[in-house]
């Protein structure tokens, strides 16, 4: 690490900035442009969401009553909780208060485990019921329900698309492909966020951050304020709004 | 002085270019509001970061001058301040003092906020869960965005120290959403005039 | 009046970067950005290398039309668009996008603004190393399965092929990481790190340039990320989103590839044109003309090269409405390009021009730039475009501005910044030389394939109509001499290395802040921070 606790107990800045300060705000701005990076990148899953939810409306809307509102629920409020532990494991590490900043920061991973656990548990579910995207895909009552969503949809609303049953029945799996690509990508989000809280809860632990030098705990509380951020987005589109 | 007729003859010529072209109506408005917004930022950042501002009521002053325009100026540069600097009086972006001084980004939030927060957003997804229940047709999908935009903006705010952080890391932020909704409105664009879309069930 | 008010200069035997510390892993585990851009430099110029014979193989292929007369028998079709897949992918993300940012603004940034390194030394280097790995995958599907997609990927051939494209699109989405790590650095050097002084309005134009693209490389670059993530579970999954069997959509694919792709061709020609601003400043020993208004238009065209990606998709089935929004607003972003073009033939005028060989490529730059931004203009016109998509007048446009716009802007900069950067002399006859073989041979290669394509001669065709021949033959004995110009240039550089007169710390006589310390630099560029007090372009 560039800032060490010295034994005077000061901490130095690198040398091609002015202060600690300086190279405080400028690490923190490297990690904003990181962040717009994160959220053009899931920004792009979300466009495609929301253009083939426009197209193939039944099938998002049947598929969404497969997943567990539940699950999603409280899977919400554990990363909502996380995000606030996070902000806690700061505000400890601001205050020079390395132990309680360990133990937010260890709740914060605890969060993280348990919205793991539970994700694991709704994929289980998921793919015990053969709704897997691709050629394992093996659900022919999920299609029939689209079939029979969409004859009982008034005539005016039907599109073109949408009447022809054979196709619509054939493309149905399109909804879960999105589903594991767009919550698996997150998920794997939510696994390095976790990893790199570890890493610093592990240096706030040995007493190398204090009040003045705590730059690498808030750049990855950004970071897990993204993943949260994602999560708020991610649960209504995929789970609610069907 | 030399500014006001830089900026001038830029937007003047802009318009004179455009005007033939108005019919069209998307692509003018948006290169002139590009323009604008890239001078309007710059004509802040000069006023806020490099002071021409209160140079420009430095020398007013010093060369004898007073009541007019000088204590509106002196207003607008405080109101600036303000907003480049929450808590803070002085800042200055370039380096060249050296010295060392405490910025907004060392704001430290106390816990009864962050507990706030968090009760606000756990409210927040209670009312997103049972908004859902009810049908709103094609307006579904639009009020649990902005339900969730709503608890997205308290965690930018709070969690993510934003309302306390220099404009910068703001701008960083939304010009990133910007251009997320740019990628969005030009592919609708093709796909919706091309294939039939349904709005409703 | 140069930039800084004092500073001590030394030029012989002082300590440099280059004999700061000594051994491979010196080199290997730095942080200072110099060291890095010699890293790269010597990785883009290899890969350069190789992209090169592809080229000249698949101008060899095209010599003939019909496939039993072709130069060797072991391309077959097959075998060509192999060939001209990977001169493309090489070229476009192992060369052309990282090249002027990492090798000249990796060098150069930190020392124009003043600063001792950039913002994030470490993630600098980390950066090189991700290229490296995205690389060293690239060059992997070689041996595993050689693309045959074209560079760009298209659905649905890109899912159904058996070539190894999962390998390739994770290439490119390494590369593309290195890119965004690269252009972060740079935002917050820009922001963060400039001297004393040195205002926003101070700074030369070709930190402008890296930083308008930096801003492009931000923003863009992750779109491109999450299609590559796509076009691989489509093809390891099957989730169906550009398949249309599985209810997706191949034009789709195309949005997301050209949101980042047209950009990614202003990422390569922005910090071209920040060069181009430094040559011609310098040679012309007179103030660039209208620098602000070279400034914006740098972020204009920035911005605006997010508006105008479906003029790749004309003809590819987008809507028509969708075709007219993109074809209005590509006519606007010839607008801010040609701004900066009439400023600088102004700033030409009524100087004091030195045909030294950085200058001659910086005018050959303007003469085949304009020429290839004007056939981009007819390009963006719908109804052109319909005759011209997809043949040899859209592969001479792009070679137009690619290779006459960045290829003579970055081969003008090795020279300009050689002494600066090695303290050494290239021998400037060798230079022009290059550029005499560089300059006629591309105009020899490329010029026939506007005609070839208003003629109707299909791009990526291994056989063609011979009525075409004629001119593939002028074009391929074009290729050529390009290849043998590149070949010059490069025995200039190994000359200068090994055997160049030693170089003052200002041999061209400019007003940058990085020719007021040594040639080579310091370590820490300068031996005290500067403080700028005066433009950057003040001749007179």
């Amino acid at each position: 690490m560039s800032t060490v606790k010295t034994e005077d107990g000061h901490f130095h800045h690198a040398h091609h900035f002015n202060s600690l300060s300086h190279q405080y705000d400028s690490a923190k701005q490297g990690v904003w442009l990181f962040m717009v990076t994160e959220i053009l990148m899931f920004g792009g899953l979300f466009v495609a969401y929301l253009i083939y939810k426009s197209i193939y409306a039944p099938i998002f809307h049947v598929g969404s009553s497969y997943l567990d509102v539940k699950m999603g629920s409280i899977n919400t409020v554990v990363l909502i909780t996380s995000s606030f532990t996070m902000a806690l494991g700061i505000y400890f590490n601001q205050k020079n208060k390395p132990k309680q900043a360990v133990i937010a920061l260890a709740l914060t991973i605890v969060c993280a485990g348990i919205f793991m656990v539970i994700k694991y548990f709704e994929y289980t579910h998921i793919i015990h019921r053969g709704l897997v995207p691709g050629k394992f895909f093996n659900n022919p009552e999920f299609q029939q329900k689209v079939v029979d969503f969409i004859s009982n949809m008034p005539i005016e609303n039907l599109t073109p698309t949408l009447s022809d049953t054979a196709h619509m029945k054939k493309i149905a799996p399109l909804y879960f492909g999105f589903y594991f690509v767009m919550t698996g990508l997150h998920g794997l989000h939510v696994m390095i966020g976790a990893g790199l809280i570890l890493w610093v809860l592990i240096k706030t632990a040995n007493g190398k951050f204090g009040a003045e030098y705590y730059t690498p705990v808030e750049g990855v509380g950004l970071f897990w304020h993204i993943v949260d951020l994602i999560w708020i987005y991610l649960f209504p589109l995929l789970y609610l709004v069907g | 002085m030399e500014l006001a007729i830089q900026y001038s003859l830029y937007i003047i010529s802009c318009v004179c270019i455009f005007v033939p072209l108005f019919g069209f109506g998307i692509a003018p408005p948006t290169v002139i509001g590009t323009a604008l917004s890239v001078f309007a930022g710059n004509a802040y950042s000069l006023i806020a970061q490099q002071g021409i501002l209160k140079n420009f009521i430095k020398d007013k002053k010093d060369s004898g001058a007073s009541g007019g325009l000088i204590p509106i100026l002196e207003e607008t540069q405080k109101l600036i301040d303000g907003i480049e600097n929450p808590g803070t009086a002085m800042k200055a972006e370039s380096h060249s003092h050296g010295h060392d001084h405490a910025e907004g980004s060392h704001h430290i939030i106390p816990i009864p906020v962050y507990v706030g927060v968090l009760v606000v957003l756990l409210i927040g997804t209670a009312i997103t869960v049972e908004v859902a229940q009810f049908d709103f047709g094609a307006m579904n999908t639009v009020i649990a965005m902005l339900v969730a935009t709503v608890k997205a903006s308290f965690v930018l705010a709070f969690f993510m120290h934003l309302k306390y952080d220099n404009m910068l890391n703001r701008v960083i932020f939304g010009s990133g959403f910007f251009f997320l909704m740019l990628l969005i409105a030009f592919s609708v664009a093709d796909i919706f005039t091309r294939v039939p879309v349904l709005k409703a069930f | 009046m140069s930039q800084v008010q004092s500073t001590t200069q030394t030029t012989t035997g002082h300590d440099n970067y280059l004999n700061h510390e000594k051994g491979l892993w010196s080199w290997l585990s730095t942080v200072d950005h110099k060291r890095i851009a010699i890293m790269y430099l010597i990785s883009i110029l290899t890969f350069f290398l190789v992209g090169g014979i592809f080229a000249l193989l698949v101008r060899g292929a095209l010599f003939n039309a019909k496939p039993e007369d072709k130069f060797w028998s072991y391309i077959t079709p097959d075998v060509y668009n192999q060939f001209m897949s990977y001169h493309g992918i090489i070229m476009v993300f192992m060369v052309i996008v990282p090249g002027i940012p990492a090798v000249f603004g990796n060098f150069l940034l930190p020392v124009m603004l003043g600063a001792k390194d950039v913002a994030f030394p470490r993630l600098n280097l980390a950066s090189y190393y991700v290229y490296l790995a995205g690389a060293a995958l690239a060059v992997g599907t070689l041996f595993v399965g050689k693309i045959d997609t074209g560079w760009t990927f298209y659905t649905p051939y890109s899912i159904k092929t058996s070539t190894s494209v999962v390998m390739a699109v994770l290439a490119a989405f390494t590369m593309g990481m290195a890119s965004i790590l690269t252009g972060l650095n740079f935002i917050v050097t820009t922001h963060k790190l400039r001297a004393p002084g040195q205002t926003m309005n101070k700074i030369p134009l070709f930190v402008w340039a890296i930083y308008a693209t930096s801003i492009i490389q931000i923003l863009a670059t992750p779109v491109l990320g999450i299609t590559l993530l796509l076009i691989s579970a489509e093809r390891l999954l099957g989730v169906g989103i550009f398949d249309p069997n599985l209810g997706g959509d191949p034009v789709l694919f195309q949005h997301f590839f050209w949101f980042y792709s047209h950009p990614a061709v202003y990422i390569m020609i922005l910090p071209a044109m920040g060069i181009i601003s430094e040559l011609i400043s310098t040679f012309s020993r007179k103030t660039i003309f209208g620098y602000t208004a070279i400034a914006y238009s740098s972020l204009a065209i920035a911005a605006v090269s997010f508006l105008v990606w479906g003029h790749h998709m004309f003809v590819s089935g987008q809507s028509e409405f969708a075709g007219v929004l993109f074809s209005i607003i590509t006519m606007l972003v010839g607008v801010p390009t040609a701004i900066k073009l009439f400023n600088w033939i102004s700033t030409m005028y009524k100087g004091s021009v030195r045909l030294d060989a950085p200058m001659l490529y910086a005018i050959g730059f303007l003469f085949l730039f304009t020429i290839g931004g004007l056939t981009g203009v007819w390009l963006a016109s719908t109804g052109m475009d319909v005759h011209f998509h997809d043949t040899y007048f859209v592969v001479a446009h792009f070679h137009y501005v690619m290779v006459g716009g960045v290829l003579m802007a970055f081969t003008g900069g090795i020279f300009f910044w050689f002494p600066k950067m090695f303290g050494k002399m290239t021998s400037d006859t060798l230079g022009r030389i290059s550029w005499v073989f560089v300059f006629t041979g591309f105009n020899v290669t490329f010029f026939p394939q506007f005609i070839l394509g208003a003629m109707g001669m299909p791009r990526r065709y291994f056989e063609y109509h011979p009525a075409y021949e004629p001119l593939n033959q002028i074009s391929t004995v074009g290729s050529w001499l390009i290849g043998f110009g590149f070949l010059v240039a490069l025995v200039a550089i190994i000359q200068g290395l090994v055997a160049g007169e030693k170089a003052g710390a200002n041999p061209w006589g400019s007003k940058t802040l990085e020719w007021q310390t040594s040639s080579p630099p310091p370590h820490d560029n300068f031996p005290i921070t500067p403080t700028v007090t005066a433009g950057p372009y003040e001749y007179r």
